[in-house]
């Protein structure tokens, strides 16, 4: 699978969700280049894993997904690593680091990447060059928070085992680096490198100007948005829509399940990257076609991108310019910019010991890479090198708000735009929502379904509306906020199928300004198929949270989980809620039970370990 | 100067370097000694030491190098040709020059040396060091002679590529100082490239093939070419294998001096700012839009007070208290206004 071994193999595998993890993958690519190796970059599930024990070096990029589970392209590779049948020693011959990207509010923090690295030394007796790095998106300065020590730390300690050639020395950061592609205009052979010339392409019937998507992959959908209205009331200060999308129902559907999510590719405002393009210059050359060609072995054109290309596509659908910048990103576009004062400011901002300008410049206001632009006006920087400037625009994933069985080919989501303020004076806004926001029924949404982690006890064998006997357990389903979106999705499924023993509890702010779904949720009441507590924090003097209802109703929900051997679901926000929400439900053990709060917590630990206490948070 | 002491055998293959001031008739005589040392079977080889860096010398051949023998040896040896000359010699083969060095480091850091003047820069000590790095083994200096000034003067005059006007300064100057050695050197008894079992090496993939490698390539193969359905396959039970320390969640991950507004500034490049003008410009923040900062340094009346002139550069420019904050870059004498959809409010209050 993997090119033949040249002097200097240097293997960096990772596994990778939304794109972060290979991003990382391919800088430290570029590092092993300037160190004169040769490296080969492959996701754990592309690699020929019968050729492990012999590679003298191996990298491992490993992302979090999900509530602290590998990625699913990881999941077979990391089996087989797991088999008993190992001989204790078996990679005795090869050197190994790891490094993980996870999100410190999640409590199972980087295990993927822990365990990883467990398994590899103690398991399999790989020798680590070093001790394992964790990426943290809490790290006031993101993952680089991490990566940046964690790479100083590494490259002496892989020269020291793998020396330079003779009379190499390791090539210098502050030279212009090969750009990853080439830009192609046309059939023949003239090379454009600005994008200059004038081209016709009427003739390849190609019309410029257009939205034309990707190819779609294989687990890509196009969904028609069907409605997008707005839930809270106009003058509250959150925007939460609630949008329906229509699967097209000629394509053939992997059926999916209550709790699964849509992991959504977002797109690019078409004004906001008309002014991109203004500001290069490239407005008279928008919308020519070109393709790109790899100038090494180990760089590839993603799947995703269409062939030809136009700058207005890369723009639109794929490279990320309005996300926020990465320490990289400093350092590369210094290479550009004709100011001296500008050059030497990035090269500051770039450079370990410029971090926490870094941070007050970049990080905490939120600055996009395109403002950056425009402050250090004086860059020009060539199409070629736009595409290792920019990352990729990674997509977003939201849970699924509607059953599929009650509503199926039809996908509801409930999105809250992200809109906020910081010392800029431009307001902030999330480069996903922004978008979604404004599509309109009849716009497309390329999507793909993912499996959800929440599971529903199993539903009675057929639906029978007449009957009111429910052989399904009781679910209590905690949803605060835009958390309500799966739950919506678990509730639709369990009426439809006759289960109605079910309890929402529902938290949000003003019951006038955010209640989410309120008539539908009173209308399940009125039909017998709901018990529903709500919490709004703003409504009173006190704040009241879910957590303070659970504490209150634990007669009720005591009965449901402990005596009639219910589910109690969680979904919202990381961060307190969980804990609180856990410690609420404790509460309700040691009361109900009654007995001391030491058993309450086992008792509670042991429903989340059979799987009858879930949660699915994100931040 | 004395001949050079014999150090060849019959049948040795030999390279002479001689030098472009020497006599025809002292390179045939110092040739013919050489022929007679190495006999019939031998062969000598002849390049003048001025020709090495430009010329390719054949790889590994010469038991024997001999340069600077012929008079005069007035010579130095460059560090590249002393590395032409170790890639010309056989494994074991040997080094033999002479000539003039300097006699303390105070005079080799004053004199410098370009491929037309060739005057000595180092001292024995610098040259023995040059050896060793070249690639040479057993580096021993066999003489030392001082020169005297006569010699250092015609050195001066004709070897050294001096300029005629500032043959008397340097002469007088190198007068006492140049020394000539002789120094012999060996290559190593082993090519660059070549490779050795080392006896105490452990098994390696590369080398020599261990005797349990095979057993753990045959058994991974066998394994990792199987079929992943996973009920076959006993798992390690992938939670047991995180303890204590794992479970630790990372705590210091915001800068400590983060404050909540303002944060830790730079100053700006000429900043001159007081406390007093920084309350103040706070206050006419409100103004901006009418504001045409006309150039950095002179202050215009309706102009929020800008404390360094800066302020045009952007963000990453400015100091802590410039009204600009939070604005784009623009550029002096522009007016600055928030352009395009930044004037639209889209946040729906």
């Amino acid at each position: 699978m993997h090119p033949q071994h040249s002097s200097r193999p240097f293997l960096i595998l990772y596994a990778s969700e939304t794109g972060t993890a290979q991003d990382v993958a391919e800088r430290i690519a570029r590092e092993a280049r300037r160190r004169w190796f040769s490296p080969t970059v492959l996701s754990m599930d592309e690699y020929d894993r019968s050729q492990l024990i012999d590679e003298p070096i191996v990298i491992f990029v490993c992302a979090t997904t999900g509530q602290g589970a590998e990625p699913a392209t990881m999941t077979r590779f990391w089996k087989f690593l797991l088999r008993k049948s190992h001989p204790q020693n078996i990679l005795s011959n090869t050197r190994i680091a790891v490094f993980g990207l996870g999100d410190s509010s999640y409590p199972k923090f980087n295990f993927p990447a822990k365990k990883l690295h467990k398994r590899l030394v103690a398991g399999l007796g790989a020798q680590p060059i070093l001790d394992r790095g964790d990426g943290d998106d809490q790290h006031y300065l993101g993952l680089d928070g991490a990566l940046d020590p964690w790479l100083e730390e590494l490259w002496p300690k892989v020269l020291q085992l793998f020396p330079l050639p003779p009379g190499k020395e390791v090539v210098s950061a502050d030279i212009v680096p090969l750009p990853s592609f080439e830009i192609s205009y046309g059939d023949d052979e003239t090379q454009q490198q600005d994008g200059l010339g004038d081209v016709s392409f009427a003739s390849m019937g190609f019309k410029g100007n257009g939205s034309v998507s990707a190819k779609p992959t294989a687990a890509q959908l196009s969904a028609v948005v069907r409605v997008n209205r707005r839930l809270t009331a106009a003058d509250h200060f959150q925007d939460v829509r609630h949008f329906e999308l229509a699967l097209d129902p000629s394509v053939p559907l992997p059926s999916h399940h209550p709790g699964d999510i849509l992991v959504v590719q977002p797109q690019n405002l078409p004004d906001e990257v008309a002014r991109v393009i203004e500001h290069f210059g490239w407005t008279d050359i928008a919308d020519t076609p070109f393709t790109l060609r790899p100038t090494s072995p180990d760089v590839r054109v993603p799947a995703s991108y269409p062939t030809p290309l136009t700058i207005r596509i890369l723009l639109t659908n794929h490279l990320d310019i309005f996300g926020r910048p990465r320490r990289y990103f400093f350092h590369l576009l210094s290479f550009f910019t004709t100011d001296p004062l500008h050059a030497e400011k990035l090269r500051e901002l770039a450079a370990p010991q410029g971090q926490q300008e870094l941070y007050s410049y970049a990080h905490r206001p939120r600055r996009t890479m395109f403002e950056v632009l425009q402050d250090f006006h004086s860059a020009k920087v060539p199409l070629k090198h736009l595409l290792d400037l920019i990352p990729p625009i990674r997509p977003r994933s939201f849970s699924i708000a509607s059953s599929p069985t009650a509503r199926p080919g039809q996908i509801d989501l409930c999105v809250a735009i992200v809109e906020y303020s910081t010392k800029l004076k431009a307001p902030r806004a999330g480069v996903c929502t922004k978008w979604m926001k404004r599509l309109k029924p009849g716009d497309i949404v390329r999507c793909a379904i993912k499996r959800g982690t929440l599971r529903l006890p199993p539903l009675p064998p057929s639906s029978s509306s007449s009957s009111s006997l429910s052989v399904s357990p009781p679910v209590v389903c905690v949803g605060p906020g835009t958390g309500v979106a799966p739950m919506r999705a678990l509730l639709q499924e369990r009426i439809a199928a006759g289960a109605r023993d079910n309890v929402l509890v529902f938290g949000s702010r003003y019951e006038q300004a955010d209640f989410l779904y309120a008539e539908e949720w009173r209308a399940a009441v009125q039909d017998g198929a709901l018990t529903l507590i709500t919490a709004f924090s703003r409504d009173q003097e006190d704040k009241i949270y879910v957590q303070h209802r659970i504490a209150e109703s634990s007669a009720l929900i005591y009965d449901a989980i402990a005596v009639r051997h219910g589910y109690f679901l969680l979904s919202g926000n990381a961060s307190r809620m969980p804990v609180d929400v856990t410690a609420a439900l404790v509460e309700c053990v040691e009361r109900e039970a009654p007995t001391t709060r030491e058993e309450a917590e086992r008792i509670v630990a042991g429903w989340e370990k059979d799987g009858r206490f879930q949660m699915e948070c994100w931040s | 100067m004395a001949a050079t002491v014999p150090s060849v055998e019959p049948g040795n293959s030999v390279l002479l370097l001689g030098n472009p001031v020497a006599q025809a008739v002292d390179i045939q005589r110092a040739r013919e000694t050489l022929a007679a040392q190495v006999t019939a079977s031998g062969t000598v080889a002849f390049e003048q030491l001025d020709r090495v860096p430009h010329i390719q010398l054949a790889r590994s051949a010469y038991h024997a190098i001999e340069s600077g023998g012929i008079a005069p040896s007035a010579f130095p040896h460059t560090d590249a040709v002393l590395a032409r000359l170790h890639a010309a010699l056989r494994p074991s083969g040997t080094l033999r020059i002479r000539e003039p060095v300097l006699v303390d480091y105070a005079a080799a850091a004053t004199a410098t040396a370009t491929e037309a003047l060739r005057l000595p820069t180092r001292t024995a000590g610098n040259l023995v060091s040059a050896l060793k790095l070249a690639g040479y083994v057993d580096v021993s200096v066999e003489a030392s002679t001082p020169l005297d000034d006569e010699s250092v003067a015609r050195c001066v005059m004709t070897c050294w590529g001096v300029t005629s006007e500032e043959v008397p300064a340097v002469a007088e100057y190198l007068k006492g100082k140049v020394l000539l050695v002789d120094v012999t050197a060996r290559k190593p008894a082993y090519e660059v490239g070549a490779a050795a079992a080392l006896p105490f090496a452990r098994k390696k993939a590369a080398t020599a093939p261990a005797p349990a490698k095979p057993t753990k390539q045959a058994v991974w193969t066998v394994s990792a070419n199987d079929d992943d359905d996973e009920d076959e396959h006993e798992l390690e039970d992938e939670d047991a294998l995180l303890d204590e320390a794992d479970l630790m969640i990372p705590t210091k991950l915001v800068p400590d001096d983060c404050k909540p507004v303002g944060g830790k500034r730079k100053a700006c490049k000429d900043c001159s700012c007081g406390l007093a003008e920084l309350e103040e410009a706070e206050a006419a923040d409100e103004d901006d839009a009418k504001v045409v900062v006309v150039t950095p340094k002179k202050k215009v009346a309706t102009a929020p007070a800008s404390s360094c002139g800066s302020c045009y550069l952007g963000d990453a420019f400015r100091c802590g208290s410039c009204p600009y904050l939070g604005m784009p870059a623009f550029k002096p004498g522009e007016k600055v206004v928030l352009a395009g959809n930044l004037l639209k409010d889209d946040v729906e209050f």
